[in-house]
């Protein structure tokens, strides 16, 4: 894999794509139990795409949604986001806190501090569950900072992953996966944009020549 | 927006002259350096992620990425078509810190980087900023009048301003 090429060889690619839906199934069923509900994860997709694309890829730049972002260190240097449809990460936000009484500003795009700690907490135990699993699978040890929370439109919320990603080159690689309710509605999606030699480093780890 | 409008999406300029405008929805980090000759009415703008192509430039890396290499390009490319280097006026919006990422954080203060390197390729090529909307930690959109020179920024809170 190279900057130049835009194109995964498709044995690595369906060997990322395996670590991508294992990462997002635990991530969807740690979601599903702290919401007691069913959530279901599309195939994910893993590509290795013009920077440019990314906002396209989840909605167009100017979709509004509330995102978080973890950075990992480590044997993986990655960005692990999540990426709320607003809505969703309204209901998320009234299912955790249940009956208790929620002070809000009104306006969906604009989180108190506690509506704001609480989709951290959902993005934490989210990037935990998903990044648990890649290790235990590759062997490969990374820590993961405390979540941050922006709500924003989607090419804004991207712009700094981005910048990170584009100092390597004119790509990124893109691990994307759609979490869906029960009543099949989007509830957001799982990113994971790791470097290039972290993807070398996951692949080798499984016994595959990078 | 409408048929006249041509978007200016990450890593990307365009050049444009009336009843053509320019757009760049949803900058963050990014910075949006909109330049133009009010008496040639002929403008440009660039979209750039990243401060200085001496950082991380060369080989596979768009010059168009970064805002010092990218104004340069931009400069060259409106002289090209009939802009004079004196008459040109420059408007910059963008470089936000859009998460509250812990000093430290190598990506945090990104976006504080391309404003300074903006400034700085425009001063050295002596064209003068003559308004600008940066820093803060808000995505904004911006459209780019290159008829008179106008450039509207929106943000999610629905404020528009005209700078």
């Amino acid at each position: 894999m190279n900057g130049q090429d835009e194109h995964i060889d498709s044995q690595k690619k369906d060997v990322l794509q395996e670590i991508a839906n294992i990462g997002s199934g635990h991530a969807a069923t740690a979601l599903a139990a702290l919401l007691n509900r069913p959530i279901a994860q599309s195939i994910p997709e893993v590509a290795l795409i013009p920077l440019n694309d990314v906002p396209d890829r989840l909605g167009g730049p100017e979709k509004t949604v509330a995102a978080g972002l973890i950075e990992l260190s480590g044997d993986i240097s990655a960005f692990f986001m999540v990426v709320f449809e607003l809505e969703q990460a309204d209901r998320i936000i009234n299912m955790m806190l249940g009956d208790i009484e929620r002070e809000t500003t009104g306006k969906m795009w604009q989180l108190t501090e506690l509506e704001e700690s609480v989709v951290a907490e959902t993005v934490n135990i989210l990037g935990g569950s998903y990044l648990t699993a890649i290790c235990e699978m590759t062997g490969l040890c990374a820590n993961q900072s405390t979540p941050c929370i922006c709500v924003d439109m989607v090419g804004a919320v991207m712009s700094v992953v981005l910048a990170e990603a584009g100092k390597a080159g004119d790509f990124a690689v893109f691990f994307k996966s759609v979490l869906s309710n029960d009543d099949d509605r989007i509830m957001g999606d799982i990113i994971l944009l790791p470097d290039e030699p972290s993807c070398g480093k996951i692949l080798r780890s499984l016994g595959f020549e990078a | 927006m409408n048929e006249n409008s041509i978007a200016v999406n990450i890593a990307m300029m365009k050049i444009a002259r009336p009843p053509q405008t320019l757009y760049s929805l949803g900058l963050g980090s990014c910075i949006g350096v909109a330049i133009y000759d009010p008496v040639a009415k002929i403008g440009g703008l660039l979209h750039a992620l990243l401060p200085r192509i001496g950082e991380f430039g060369g080989e596979g890396h768009s010059r168009a990425k970064f805002a010092d290499s990218g104004i340069e390009d931009l400069v060259e490319m409106l002289e090209a078509r009939g802009a004079k280097r004196s008459r040109l006026k420059a408007k910059i919006a963008g470089g936000a810190a859009m998460f509250a990422l812990k000093p430290g954080s190598s990506i945090g203060d990104i976006g504080k980087r391309n404003v300074q390197s903006a400034v700085e390729t425009l001063k050295k090529l002596g064209i003068e900023i003559v308004a600008q909307d940066t820093g803060g930690n808000k995505g904004r959109t911006i459209l780019f009048d290159v008829g008179t020179g106008q450039l509207t920024v929106r943000t999610i809170d629905r404020s528009v301003k005209v700078i």
